[in-house]
């Protein structure tokens, strides 16, 4: 399987029709990106809102972010886009693409929700995130049914980022690219120690029946199985609507696969992914950990794993129960997981610990405290929030000084690895 | 070039290092000197011109222990100085010492706010209850070790003072056991690639979330004999009625104990639930649902049993397992002093 992804690395981007890419710039024509948005049968029932550009130190603040997600299209006659989604179950991870290097698509949430995030592109708050450092284009979307489900309304919202990303991407494909990268698992030295990634794409803690998780399945039955790491660049794979730490652009874009990638054939091989869900009850935990160890050991033949969380508390029993099933068959392995803040002590900061898994990564402490500063100009909304546990709680004005969790800021505490915030002891 | 301000210190004595004596002079109220006394005159010595004490403060610890109000006295003395810093000791071993010095370190820090640093040893008995609240420069055991003490605090304060992030790894002070969100080099993807095959070939890594294993005790061998002395225990939050010791509803920190002699099973007019982590509706309308004092006494008129003459009570909810363990260890002891031979512990 050969994958090569074309990239235009964007530095400036304005408003212009017609929608193109040239020499670093991206314009684009609001009219033609509304109607083609309109125009899609997934989004009939849906107004499309404002559209509005984010750039690196503005000062700026985008609220109520759903997610983020990356320009991106596959190139070709028959090609197909994020199947199961928004096209047809056909493969991907084969053939040529299109991405927009430092661009995202911020697809922004009008019902207030406790998942929407927040992203300063100046400031204090802007030091915590890479996602600070790239362009944004924020696109929303209306119901025209005020009493539409949540989980209508988050797929049509999801659906609103890929396409969006697919147009783009589209468009810049027109030019030529500056950059191609190529992901082969070409065969390497056997000396290399073979390092497996184990993907938890969702957690069975808030079922969302229907949402398109691994080419347009909701993963609600799935037993651990094999990917190609191009299937998860490619598309095959869209993140769950329950965006704890995680967002679209960080599972296409997934760090994990990419710094595998780059260092294949260097300091390791990539031996592949394991995609698993994390489970309710122990019965299904034990039958998916029990298997996803004998993939990565019997069927990739690695040495060594990596293992990534999704969700909240209870999957940190999943990854705990994978570490040690993989220990146990002589996979070394290291997970990348969050912490949480208790009563700010070392002792507690997850809610399940092994003796095997003694070489963790952590991907921050998700419920600590941040106080960000007022914002002269807010994109997303006049409020914001609420960004405490409390019930009680309401939206703030989003332009004010807003004290919200490190999780709130889009980007910062990604549960794949994707950013540098991490727990300290001191 | 400016000469470079001192810092300007408020010191913290016990009677012994202030001069005023030793053991006969424990019970002497908080008193205050201007300038340095003793360790402070070496910290200044040390410091090189860096560190001005500008006040000595202190009190003999058994007063300081068994007054309370000694230590809002002593921090007005403290906010009357207007200094910059506050150090407290080193009290090096010293048991009552150290717990003066990390009160007293503790409150200033928390109240008004300015840098401070307290020292002691790492056996002092005070050292676990203060580290989490005050930065603790770690010293020798005894006074002996007193120069390479104050070399050690002058050069922590005056990274303190500068600004720098203090950390257990480089300098001679006590972790806090706390935690806090910092920007790493280079995303967490990269650090778990580079640990597991460090992991791989054998190499040192080091963890980022250190592991944390509460030990598993074993089981008692089972009790034996009749009648077989029991105690009730619970962590469901029961309290007596109009919970007169303000038993807190979960985050506990204490237990209670609720006398049950004479009492043939549990009511509402006896008991009631404090816990927020459960529906309480049904043990408040019968609480030997809770504990089965009911079941109990049945078996002790058969002669099965003998009953402990109160339950100890806490609330489970999100308690540490630190105060856990402890209440444990508190409540074992006067039970294993009355020959109870086993405990029914209803959890909830």
């Amino acid at each position: 399987m050969e994958l090569a992804i074309h990239h235009y690395r964007v530095d400036s981007v304005e408003f212009k029709a017609p929608t193109a890419f040239s020499a670093g710039c991206l314009q684009v024509d609001p009219d033609e990106l509304r109607q083609y948005l309109q125009s899609r049968p997934e989004l009939a029932g849906f107004r499309v809102g404002e559209m509005a550009w984010a750039r690196p130190g503005e000062p700026v603040r985008v609220v109520n972010i759903f997610d983020v997600v990356p320009a991106y299209f596959r190139l070709g006659a028959d090609a197909v886009q994020y199947p199961g989604a928004i096209s047809p179950i056909r493969p991907v991870g084969q053939g040529t693409s299109a991405f927009i290097e430092n661009l995202d698509v911020l697809v922004l949430n009008r019902r207030p929700n406790r998942n929407n995030k927040l992203l300063d592109l100046s400031g204090p708050g802007a030091q915590w995130t890479p996602q600070a450092e790239r362009f944004h284009l924020a696109v929303d979307l209306e119901p025209v049914d005020p009493q539409m489900s949540d989980g209508a309304y988050w797929g049509a919202l999801k659906r609103l980022g890929l396409l969006t990303g697919t147009y783009l991407a589209r468009a810049a494909s027109q030019a030529v690219a500056q950059t191609t990268a190529c992901y082969r698992l070409d065969a390497v030295s056997p000396q290399l120690p073979r390092v497996a990634y184990v993907f938890m794409l969702a957690s069975h803690q808030r079922p969302e029946p229907g949402q398109p998780v691994l080419y347009g399945d909701d993963v609600s039955g799935l037993l651990p199985t094999l990917l190609h790491p191009n299937e998860v660049l490619d598309g095959a794979v869209v993140s769950p609507y329950w965006n704890l730490g995680v967002d679209m652009w960080s599972y296409q874009r997934n760090p994990v696969v990419l710094e595998l990638y780059a260092r294949h054939g260097v300091d390791l091989a990539f031996a592949g992914v394991v995609a698993t869900v994390a489970h309710a009850t122990r019965p299904a935990r034990q039958r998916s950990v029990t298997m996803a160890a004998h993939l990565v050991r019997y069927h990739l033949g690695a040495d060594a794993a990596i293992v990534t969380k999704v969700g909240g508390g209870i999957p940190e029993s999943d990854v705990m129960m994978t570490l040690e099933a993989l220990e146990e068959l002589n996979v070394r392995t290291s997970g990348v997981i969050w912490s949480h803040l208790g009563e700010g002590g070392v002792e507690d900061s997850l809610t399940a610990y092994s003796p095997r898994a003694d070489a963790l990564v952590s991907a921050g402490i998700f419920d600590d405290w941040v106080d960000l500063p007022a914002m002269p100009r807010v994109i997303g909304g006049e409020q914001a929030g609420p960004f405490s546990d409390d019930a009680n709680e309401l939206p703030k004005p989003a332009s004010g000084p807003l004290r919200v969790q490190f999780r709130h800021i889009s980007g910062a505490i990604n549960q794949l690895g994707g950013s540098r915030v991490s727990q300290v002891a001191y | 070039m400016e000469p470079v301000r001192p810092i300007r210190v408020v010191h913290y004595l016990n009677q012994f290092f202030a001069g005023l004596g030793g053991e006969s002079q424990a019970g002497h109220p908080p008193f205050e000197r201007e300038g340095p006394v003793g360790p402070g005159k070496l910290l200044e010595d040390v410091s090189q011109g860096a560190i001005s004490v500008v006040a000595t403060v202190g009190a003999g610890d058994t007063y300081f222990v068994e007054h309370p109000e000694a230590s809002q006295e002593l921090i007005s003395m403290v906010r009357k100085a207007g200094a910059d810093a506050f150090i407290a000791g080193p009290a090096f071993s010293s048991g009552r010492y150290g717990e003066a010095v990390g009160a007293i370190a503790a409150r200033v820090a928390q109240e008004l706010g300015i840098a401070t640093l307290a020292a002691m040893a790492e056996d002092n008995p005070a050292l676990d209850r203060y580290r989490r609240q005050v930065w603790i420069v770690r010293t020798g055991p005894h006074g002996g070790h007193m120069r390479k003490a104050m070399e050690d605090i002058a050069e922590v304060l005056r990274r303190m003072m500068a600004g720098e992030i203090i950390d257990a790894n480089t300098l001679p002070v006590f972790p806090r056991g706390l935690k806090q969100n910092r920007l790493r080099e280079v995303p967490a993807a990269r650090r778990a690639v580079d640990m597991v095959l460090a992991k791989w070939r054998g190499a040192d890594f080091v963890s980022e979330i250190p592991l944390t294993l509460h030990s598993k005790p074993n089981p008692a061998p089972a009790a034996q004999g009749l009648p077989l002395h029991v105690a009730l225990v619970t962590d469901g939050g029961l309290v007596r009625r109009g919970n007169p010791e303000r038993m807190p509803s979960g985050h506990s920190k204490r237990w209670c104990r609720i006398p049950i002699a004479g009492v043939s099973r549990l009511s509402p007019e006896l008991v009631e639930v404090n816990h927020q982590g459960y529906d309480t509706r049904f043990v408040n309308l019968d609480p030997n649902r809770l504990v089965p004092l009911d079941v109990a006494r049945e078996l002790e008129a058969e002669g099965r049993i003998r009953l402990y003459p109160e339950i100890f009570s806490t609330a489970g909810l999100a308690t540490a397992v630190e105060d856990a363990s402890r209440f444990g260890r508190e409540m074992a002891g006067p039970l294993k002093e009355a020959g109870v031979q086993a405990v029914i512990l209803t959890s909830t």
